[in-house]
């Protein structure tokens, strides 16, 4: 058993990783900028103005898309698992994936005068109706056990997968390469445009699970004993499904589907920080932020001049942290 | 005069046709230990969580504190009762403080933290269940006793005034079970719970509610309710009741089983 460490101390440590990986992460990408051009970019001025374009325009809200990805999917990752009690809940548990899949599926594949929205809000627009079908399938079952969360999940998730495998075999070959592409997650589309529609939904999401994380705590326990605790335990699940929705559509929508971030991330937090909701969330975040930025280097740089999905190599490590846990149990 | 706290009338619990409660009507009094006893599948367990709500009355109606308990709202429930139930497994491997922590929940609103006064009240409270070098081990490796006794901390945290407890000293062995009863006695709260051993019944309760099959055959002293007879007709076992010369308390001893009850 790993003693947890002190949170406030282990905050400090984790933000100086943020900074550092910020700051490192620029140094890499297909343009030879080495460190001492990004320094005296961030602090005088840039050597070339092709410098400040490269660094400023493409890399930085591409390294800050990939942190609040990583801390999007990972904080949600941990919400999932304190709110069902189940080590293997994820983000992409109510189909989200699926249903983003299927919207990008529908809005890549009709012709250019038909395709009224943009790849991403139709991507979220699917992810939202995954989440409202799980919704109301739980709803229907009045909440009462979480086994019913997690199967309707499972189940819309097929459903909707099935579905897009069927549009994508039929469609046409260019545009399902395009969709397929997107599916496998990538942090290309990142723009300060975007940025600007993730930073307040992560932010607002963020705050509400910390603003109930004393009643999510109880959940730890059981549903009978937080409800003795005087916790709406039907009324917290919703907000806490809505909450982590709401932020993995937002970041599915832009980068495609990820995985493993949600899966992965809270289990190496959980032993050293701590199991309650506020610590696990917050840290859970923070490193998945920076395990991201790390992953969208290697991504960028490990096949010269061509960049590699960034859910292929996320599942890699993901499978591959999964398998060595199992060796250890 | 002792003032009813709570009070049952004719309540009634069933799921589909199967009535598990059946018009069970008693009362309990401020600082008043009731015990509920009966054999397995009597209802005992449904009928506490009747009582905290778990469970929506099919009929009938409970009162707390004169008024009735569906027009409080939940917070307000749990700042009244504190609940121990049956043993728990912990996810994620909580921690003991983690637990106790968890009391002040009824008590605090969205944008409170916790303060030092909250800080002593959770020090206080394993300090009293003897907790207190303890409070950063996992509760799942804990024994079953000190588990009993973390639960007891977070009800003592959670400042109630009745404490309703399922079986709790279910697994225990004997110097545990007087341990755990003892402390939740001194507690000076009005207290309720079920228990399966009619000699810890009959020693650490006020008044007994006798149930079987979901129906109430006597709720009264121990000594009205521990009869022999009654003991035969609800459990299938001859018995001798008579006084615990170290206690001055009933004391039933059963006589071997006889297999012909078992299809009794």
């Amino acid at each position: 058993m790993i003693k947890p460490l002190r949170f406030y101390p282990s905050l400090f440590v984790l933000l100086s990783l943020v900074l550092c990986s910020v700051l490192a992460s620029m140094g890499f990408g297909t343009a030879e900028l080495d460190f001492a051009n990004v320094w005296q970019c961030l602090t005088d001025q840039c050597q070339r103005p092709i410098y400040q374009t490269i660094l400023i325009d493409i890399r930085f809200p591409r390294i800050l898309m990939g942190f609040l990805a990583g801390f999007a999917l990972a904080a949600a990752g941990a919400l999932m698992q304190n709110v069902t009690r189940n080590p293997l809940a994820d983000p992409y548990l109510f189909g989200i994936v699926a249903g983003a899949g299927l919207g990008a599926t529908i809005s890549g594949l009709l012709p250019e005068s038909m395709q009224a929205f943009s790849l991403p809000l139709a991507a979220f627009l699917g992810a939202l109706f995954a989440v409202l079908i799980v919704a109301m399938v739980i709803m229907n079952n009045n909440w009462r056990r979480v086994e019913h969360l997690l199967l309707a999940g499972v189940a819309v998730s097929f459903l909707l997968s099935a579905i897009t495998s069927f549009i994508l075999y039929f469609g046409e070959a260019f545009a399902s390469n395009r969709v397929i592409f997107w599916m496998m997650g990538s942090l290309a589309r990142a723009d300060y445009q975007a940025l600007m529609w993730i930073i307040p939904v992560i932010l607002v999401c963020t705050l509400l699970a910390l603003l109930f994380s004393r009643q999510l705590d109880a959940l730890l326990l059981s549903d009978e004993s937080a409800r003795t605790l005087g916790v709406n335990v039907a009324k917290l699940r919703l907000m806490s499904l809505i909450i982590c929705a709401a932020m993995t559509a937002v970041i599915v929508s832009y980068c495609g589907g990820i995985g493993f971030v949600g899966l992965m991330i809270p289990h190496i937090v959980r032993p050293f920080i701590g199991k309650t909701t506020a610590k696990l969330l917050i840290c859970s975040g923070i490193v998945g932020g920076c395990f991201l930025i790390w992953v969208d280097v290697v991504a960028r740089t490990i096949v010269p001049g061509q960049e590699i999905p960034i859910g292929v190599i996320t599942s890699v490590i993901g499978s591959l942290f999964f398998l060595f846990i199992m060796r250890r149990m | 005069m002792t003032a009813v706290q709570i009070q049952a009338r004719d309540i009634k619990w069933q799921v589909d046709d199967k009535v598990i409660v059946d018009q069970v009507s008693f009362c309990v009094n401020q600082n008043e230990t009731l015990g509920i006893v009966g054999p397995n599948g009597a209802g005992k367990t449904s009928l506490l969580k009747c009582l905290y709500q778990e469970h929506q009355l099919s009929s009938g109606q409970i009162t707390l504190d004169g008024r009735a308990l569906s027009a409080y709202d939940r917070k307000a429930v749990a700042k009244k009762i504190a609940v121990v139930g049956q043993q728990h497994e912990a996810v994620f491997n909580l921690s003991v403080l983690d637990i106790v922590t968890m009391g002040l929940i009824p008590h605090k609103a969205l944008f409170d933290r916790n303060n030092d006064q909250d800080r002593r009240a959770i020090e206080e409270a394993l300090a009293i269940v003897d907790l207190l070098d303890k409070q950063h081990q996992v509760f799942n490796t804990l024994s079953g006793g000190e588990q009993q006794r973390c639960l007891i901390a977070r009800a003592i945290v959670q400042r109630p005034q009745i404490l309703i407890m399922d079986e709790p000293t279910n697994h225990l062995d004997v110097f545990y079970q007087h341990q755990i009863l003892s402390l939740v006695k001194k507690l000076g709260l009005t207290l309720i719970m079920t228990i399966h051993d009619l000699n810890l019944a009959a020693q650490y309760c006020d008044r007994l509610l006798l149930l079987s099959a979901g129906k109430m055959l006597v709720c009264d002293t121990p000594e009205a309710v521990l009869k022999a007879e009654m003991l035969k007709q609800v459990f299938h076992l001859e018995c001798l009741v008579d006084q615990n010369p170290l206690t001055n308390k009933m004391r039933v001893t059963y006589a071997m089983h006889n297999e012909a009850h078992i299809n009794d």
